[in-house]
Formats: structure tokens, C-alpha cells, sequence
């Protein structure tokens, strides 16, 4: 018999989910360190970031399969950014979505690791052209002056923000495997 | 988040998130304004009078750092005083935008969303992963502790953070997890969408009314001049 698509979540999984939502936000409090260099090196704080990110998020990913968990954990993490930063929880927000929607698209679910992979790996690259379009719409010159001041770096940023999630996302997925392999990790 | 920049009776909730969202939307649209300045002044001293004096003064000291750095950045770039002081309002809209959900227990919060019925699911989320820090502190002590025990070598070596700090600490982390659900289950909270009763109702009151008002006044004003 096959899987249905969108399963409801337990409150056991929304417990997993938050409480990996909590790490990654706690492991993500380098990114005001380099928040003024924001106006002087392009994508810095998703550089900053997005390997952690990627590494919970796919644990995260890999015990809760069901279709709407990206989306949980971008919900709780950016609600707790939406005070300090509002594009990052429009972003988060956005991006979760639109990752899903993908997912339920291409994958029809997280099933399959690739499915896994394939949002983590996404997840942080697409916030860069989100917030560049917001810097633009709400005058933010010097943000997104910074994409185009020099393309170089802004190539160079963009390759290193996706090499981040791949590795993230790999490192996050080989854990989950060990953990499910010694039976600490249930579905 | 500090204990001791709590308020003992805080805007209601949502009206202060409204507000943050407020001072922010007004500050970075008005930036280049020269009132823009007085705005987040009135709305800072408005906050000071609604007795979040800790919060406030504990933002002085990050504004003024982002500002020496953001400020310093934009004048080195654009040699133009307009786009500095733009970039200084920026900075202190951001922090004094911070300033209500810094002097907010996360619990005052999350009676406020249950009082309001958001879904139980979202709440429950939101206080896991705001109550979730100081344990999480505790955890990677002790995840360090059994390391230095085991003699298991320098944190920084990769292979070793992967083995002996990465591994464990995830594996108490799904540990708790499953501890606190069934915890939480065993409370008798659920997702049926049952009747339920909140401990302590959080009520909004006239002078809560007031601040958004004031804080809405303040943009409008600068705005339109």
C-alpha cells in the first residue's frame, strides 16, 4: 500500500521539531557577529550559518518524513528571528514553503534521503536572491548594492552558501543514519 | 534572553509584537527622514515610561557599537552624511524595535497565544524552542565534560567534534525529545481540538491600547511631514 503524501503530525514530532528548531537557532547566534558586514561582503550571514542549519535541519528531516517539517522548522526559527530581523522570517517563511512545495512536487514527500538532501540543500542558497529582492522593495540600498558591487564575490558567496548545505545536509544525514543504525533514532 | 530584563506587567503580547513590527516597518521606510530620528527617540522614551528601563538601557551599548560599524561603513563607501545618518536610524530602529519581545517572558507570551486559541501545535513549538536554551547550555556541558573524561582529544579536530561531541549530543537531544512528549502527553495536552483552560489569562488593558497608538501616531507623523 502506498504512503499518503501528508500525514499528521504526533505531538512527539512537533516536540522533535522544535527542540532541533532550538539548536539550530541557538548554534546560529554567530550571525550577528558579522551582521555589519552585511553591506560589505555579499551573503556572509547565510556563509555564517548555513552549515549548522543544514546539519539540524536534516536530522530534523530524517526522523520526522512528513511533508510540512521544513516548513514547522522554518516557522519556529524565524518566529523567533521576526523581532530582530523581519526579511530572515519572511524568508524563512517563503523559503519553507516553496521548498515543500517542490518536495511534494518532485519527491512526493521526504521518503527518500535525496528528498532530504535536495530541501537541505536548497533551503539556505534561496534565501540570498529572496533578500535581495526584499533589500530592493523596502530601500535598502547598501544591502543590495552589495550583490552588484562586485559579481565575483557574489559567485564566489553563492557557491560556498551551496557547498555549505551540501555538507550540512550530508554530514546531517550520515548522522541519522549512525543514530538509526545503533536504534537511538526511531521513526 | 536575560531574566533581568523582564518587565513585571509587559505591554500585552501581541500589541507589543505589533509595535516592534511598527517602530521597524516605520524606521526603515522613514530612515532618510530627518524626523525619523526624533520618532525613535519619543518611541524609545515612551518605552522607558512603560517601565522597560532594563531593556533599554541594554540596548545602548549594541546600537551604539552597530552604529560606529554600519555608520562607519556607509560613510567609508558613499562620503555622504544623508546615507550615514540613514544607516545610524536603521540601527537604532532595529534595537529599539528589539526592546518589548526582550522584556518578555516567553511564557507571558504563550498564555497570550493560548487566551487567543493559535493552534496548540504552534504554541507548544514556540515554547519548547524559547524555553529550550538553558537546557541546551546544560547538555553541551555535559556532552564537553564526558569528552575531557574519556580523554577523547582536542575539540577542534573534526573527526573528533564529529565522534565524540556531535554524535552524543544529538543522541541526547532525540533522548529528550521523546522524554518531554510523552511528558506532555501524560499532562493530558493533545491535538484534538478539545476545550482547555489557560492558567493565567493574559488581558489586554487601555494603556496597552495606548502605546500602539502612540507608536502608530509617531510614524504617521513622520510620514506625512
Amino acid at each position: 500500500m502506498r504512503d499518503k503524501i501528508f500525514q499528521p503530525f504526533q505531538v512527539k514530532d512537533v516536540v522533535f521539531l522544535a527542540i532541533i528548531s532550538a539548536v539550530t537557532l541557538c548554534t546560529c547566534a554567530v550571525m550577528p557577529l558579522v551582521a555589519s558586514l552585511q553591506t560589505v561582503i555579499f551573503g556572509i550571514a547565510q556563509v555564517v550559518t548555513g552549515l549548522q542549519i543544514s546539519i539540524f535541519f536534516a536530522i530534523g528531516l530524517m526522523k520526522i518524513r512528513k511533508v510540512g517539517s521544513l516548513f514547522i522548522m522554518a516557522l519556529l526559527t524565524g518566529l523567533f528571528q521576526l523581532l530582530m530581523a523581519p526579511p530572515m522570517f519572511f524568508s524563512n517563511l517563503v523559503v519553507g514553503l516553496l521548498i515543500e512545495v517542490l518536495v511534494v512536487l518532485i519527491f512526493r514527500g521526504y521518503q527518500r534521503d535525496s528528498a532530504v538532501f535536495f530541501a537541505v540543500l536548497l533551503y539556505n542558497p534561496l534565501s540570498l536572491p529572496f533578500n535581495y529582492v526584499y533589500n530592493l522593495l523596502f530601500g535598502r540600498e547598501a544591502m543590495a548594492q552589495v550583490a552588484t558591487r562586485a559579481p565575483w564575490i557574489t559567485v564566489g558567496m553563492t557557491l560556498a552558501v551551496v557547498a555549505l548545505s551540501a555538507l550540512g545536509g550530508w554530514i546531517g544525514i550520515k548522522i541519522s543514519k549512525e543514530l538509526k543504525k545503533s536504534g537511538a533514532l526511531k521513526k | 534572553m536575560s531574566e533581568k530584563l523582564l518587565v513585571k506587567r509587559p505591554i500585552y503580547p501581541v500589541i507589543g509584537l505589533a509595535a516592534s513590527l511598527l517602530i521597524l516597518i516605520f524606521g526603515l521606510v522613514t530612515a532618510k527622514h530627518g524626523a525619523c530620528i526624533w520618532f525613535l527617540t519619543g518611541v524609545w522614551l515612551l518605552l522607558l515610561v512603560y517601565g522597560y528601563w532594563r531593556a533599554c538601557l541594554a540596548v545602548i551599548p549594541v546600537a551604539a557599537a552597530l552604529c560606529v560599524v554600519l555608520a562607519g561603513l556607509t560613510y567609508a563607501i558613499s562620503r555622504d552624511w544623508g546615507a550615514t545618518a540613514a544607516a545610524i536610524n536603521r540601527v537604532l530602529a532595529v534595537c529599539i524595535a528589539v526592546v518589548p519581545s526582550l522584556a518578555l517572558s516567553p511564557i507571558y507570551l504563550v498564555r497570550n497565544f493560548s487566551t487567543l486559541r493559535l493552534p496548540r501545535m504552534l504554541t507548544l513549538g514556540m515554547m519548547i524552542t524559547l524555553t529550550f536554551f538553558p537546557l541546551l547550555r546544560g547538555e553541551v556541558r555535559q556532552v564537553r565534560e564526558a569528552m575531557q573524561t574519556r580523554g577523547a582529544g582536542s575539540f577542534l579536530s573534526p573527526q573528533i567534534f564529529y565522534r565524540a561531541f556531535l554524535i552524543p549530543l544529538v543522541m541526547r537531544l532525540v533522548n529528550i525529545s521523546d522524554t518531554l512528549a510523552l511528558s506532555v502527553e501524560t499532562r493530558g495536552f493533545s491535538k484534538a481540538g478539545g476545550s482547555y483552560t489557560v492558567y493565567k489569562t493574559v488581558q489586554v488593558s487601555p494603556l496597552d491600547v495606548l502605546f500602539l497608538a502612540l507608536v502608530l501616531a509617531g510614524g504617521i507623523l513622520v510620514v506625512v511631514r
